[in-house]
């Protein structure tokens, strides 16, 4: 297994006084140009020196501009200028938080957040996460920037914000610059397979990976670098009905790459499942109910001694979708049935915001790729996440495909994949008959936890109370899901998040914490 | 495993009806009752009830361990169209049926419109389609009519398949299938072991609960 960096030790940069904690997940480049310092951050160790000297030297050509439209969509980028103006740009699909506060008139930064260390809890921030999980599934809330600590506040992914002094002064989206060439198919086609050529490059220093391999177009395009020397697929087989193809197209997919496949069995593996490590997240999730798959996958991997595990994620969001509309987000939002008045108010004002966001332009690439797991499988296992359907260059080319399709009025899907990548992808891959639902699987994982979910609820139910929240009735919920019953799982899957993320830091009593609204 | 389809004594009948249970893990079953196009979640003793199943239209004769899904093929899927369209005639009358079996869903079970649709049928051939039409022509129609309908699904899809079907005079057969254990179900119709159009294919997920073979 690599090591695996605790947050406890990470940097602190002083950038002409102003302060910076990088977890030590997050790799960085620092340079110092004459109008100021900047630094590059990363998850991605191996492709940081190559990612940051691309933004620089870009930089250089625009004469000093700082080039955001260039940033990689998973990295970010801090400048402290001379004049003490601070630019942070966080990617749209920014695979760590940051963070900030304002401490003795300077904004302070952090891709962690001081939990438990004396910072008061927000109320708000809290029913703001459940707002969010709602709506975005477990996607980072981009619309609304409230954390559960008071005094913290998170950039919004995808935007270049400017501070002058301790205020937060703009906000801009950057904008994915795309073209097509000549406006032909073939154009977007070669657009296309540069990109994943330039994946399948950059890809090149790694010497163990594990790839979850579903048998899809997108995680065997992932898979699909030149370098597959020590490269292992791991599967997740459930003994369903509708999942009875899915082993012979998975199979044929390693056969083709020339890989060794190992399988893991669903059943275990249900959503709500119980981790066996740790798991403290900065921020409440709903990806929490899928924390015992990612853990197995990233324990395989750490036994393989594998740097990265590779997956398909972000496939359907770029190339099955059209990236020129809005994004609708869920139809049935939460009910008020949980909440108090006051929290209902908050919480409604939360999905208001949402859903009014610029943020669900999918143009801006915020809802390509859900990172939520990245930093904590790299903190606990070791591994790295990659996809590359989060690569700028795909995310373009992913554009450019969506433009030819509003152009000649046809629906985005991944026939455009085939075209410019079909020599990398079997014809099992090419034929699969499309993708499994997994709506029987989250039934029956709501049979098996229901009452392990009412427990949480409970565990907590001071603290749920106190910010507005009902557990009797989320109790109450939970367990008519489990008997199979027709209800919206909505509100349990909302406040599941924050049941999770409160008990995972023993914050089981209103009175354990300041609180601050 | 039970074919939904045919048998050799069946063929002279003009309908064969088939159906199966669904495990739900807790010791229940899932059932698809004909009689009032419902689903049912019934404990063992329920579900083992000659005069109760018989009341839900389940006749314990048609019953099998399993109803096989008898698709080989998706002859056309909504990419594989585009914008095809059919001619005025055809499209007013069949999205007339369409809309007929879409209205009526509520009021008139999946069954009893089934064989109403078949009653029917032969008044169609050679005007909205000619005898021997195969499932590609089938699929053609169904799309061209969906593309014009309000809100398309697979209720009067398949049902409109079916009178397709035995029209151009082929035999086919309707089914019902759940995602199990959800509350999801799907309706397909398989025309000699082809469907002729799926928007997106997602029958394959479903597993048959009910199955009815209509010939012309």
């Amino acid at each position: 297994m690599r090591s695996t960096p605790s947050r406890d030790a990470s940097s602190v940069l002083d950038l002409l006084g102003i302060e910076v904690h990088v977890r030590p997940a997050v790799h960085f480049r620092e340079r110092a140009a004459g109008h100021g310092v900047s630094v590059y951050l990363s998850l991605y160790e191996d492709e940081l020196d190559e990612r940051a000297e691309a933004f620089w030297s870009r930089e250089r050509q625009e004469a000093g501009r700082l080039p955001w439209s260039e940033l990689e969509l998973t990295d970010a980028l801090l400048h402290v200028d001379t004049d003490g103006t601070v630019t942070v740009a966080r990617g749209a699909a920014c695979t760590f938080a940051l963070y900030y506060s304002v401490e003795n008139g300077r904004p302070k930064f952090s891709t962690w957040l001081p939990i438990l260390q004396g910072a008061a809890l927000s109320r708000s921030g809290l029913l703001t996460a459940a707002a969010g999980a709602c709506l975005h599934s477990s996607y980072e809330v981009n619309a609304l920037t409230e954390t559960p600590l008071a005094q913290w506040r998170r950039l919004r992914r995808g935007v270049v914000s400017e501070f002058n002094g301790p205020a937060l002064t703009r906000e801009e989206y950057m904008r994915p610059q795309y073209e097509i060439d000549g406006q032909t198919r073939e154009a977007v086609c070669q657009q296309v397979r540069s990109a994943f050529d330039a994946y399948g490059w950059s890809q090149r220093r790694m010497r163990s990976s594990v790839v979850e391999a579903s048998g899809g177009f997108d995680s065997t395009l992932a898979a699909s670098i030149p370098s597959r020397r020590g490269m292992r697929g791991i599967s997740v087989m459930f003994p369903y009905y509708e999942f009875r193809f899915e082993r012979a197209v998975q199979q044929a997919t390693a056969e083709y790459l020339g890989i060794s496949r190992d399988e893991l069995d669903g059943t275990e593996l249900f959503p709500y499942s119980p981790a066996s490590v740790p798991v403290r997240f900065d921020e409440p999730s709903v990806f929490v109910t899928g924390i015992r798959h990612a853990e197995e996958v990233a324990r395989f991997a750490a036994r393989c001694g594998a740097e990265r595990i590779y997956t398909g994620h972000g496939g359907d969001q770029c190339f099955a979708t059209d990236l020129l509309d809005r994004e609708p987000l869920v139809s049935n939002g939460l009910e008020s049935g949980p909440f108090s008045r006051e929290a209902w108010r908050v919480v409604r004002r939360a999905m208001d915001l949402t859903r009014s966001s610029d943020s669900l332009d999918r143009s801006l690439g915020t809802l390509v790729y859900d990172a939520r797991p990245d930093v904590w499988i790299r903190e606990t296992f070791g591994p790295t996440h990659r996809t590359p359907f989060s690569d700028l260059r795909v995310f373009r080319s992913a554009l450019a495909w969506s433009l030819w399709c509003k152009r000649h009025h046809v629906r985005p899907d991944k026939s455009i994949l085939a075209e410019a990548a079909g020599d990398l992808l079997p014809r099992a891959v090419l034929a699969r008959k499309g993708k499994v639902a997994y709506d029987g699987v989250w039934m029956r994982a709501y049979h098996q936890n229901a009452g392990r979910i009412a427990a949480l609820f409970d565990q907590v139910s001071g603290v749920l109370t106190h910010i507005g929240v009902s557990p009797r009735w989320l109790q109450q919920r939970a367990l008519e899901l489990g008997d199979w019953r027709d209800r919206s799982d909505r509100e349990v899957l909302a406040l599941y998040g924050i049941a999770f993320w409160l008990s995972a830091w023993g914050i089981t009593r209103a009175s354990d914490v300041a609180w601050e609204d | 495993m039970a074919a939904a389809t045919t048998t050799s004594s069946a063929t002279r009948k003009p309908t064969d009806e088939s159906w199966a249970e669904i495990g739900a893990s807790d010791g229940r079953t899932f059932l698809y009752g004909p009689r009032l196009g419902r689903l049912y979640l019934l404990h063992p003793s329920q579900a083992s009830d000659r005069t109760f199943l018989s009341i839900l239209g389940l006749p314990t004769l048609s019953r099998q361990p399993e109803v096989a899904d008898p698709i080989e093929r998706v002859t056309h899927d909504r990419a594989s169209l585009g914008s095809a369209s059919a001619d005025r005639r055809q499209a007013l009358s069949l999205g007339l049926a369409y809309g007929l079996f879409q209205l009526t869903r509520r009021a008139i079970p999946f069954g009893s419109m089934a064989l109403l649709a078949r009653a029917v049928a032969p008044l169609l051939r050679g005007r909205i389609i000619k005898a021997g039409a195969t499932a590609s022509d089938i699929g053609t129609l169904v799309h061209a009519v969906e593309a014009q309908a309000r809100s398309p699904n697979c209720y009067p899809r398949a049902l409109l398949t079916a009178l397709l079907a035995v029209a151009a005079g082929r035999s086919c057969t309707l089914l019902i299938g759940q995602l199990a254990p959800t509350r999801k179900m799907h309706a397909w119709c398989s025309v000699e072991r082809e469907l002729p159009y799926e928007p997106s294919p997602e029958h394959y997920l479903y597993q048959p609960l009910w199955a009815l073979t209509l010939r012309p």
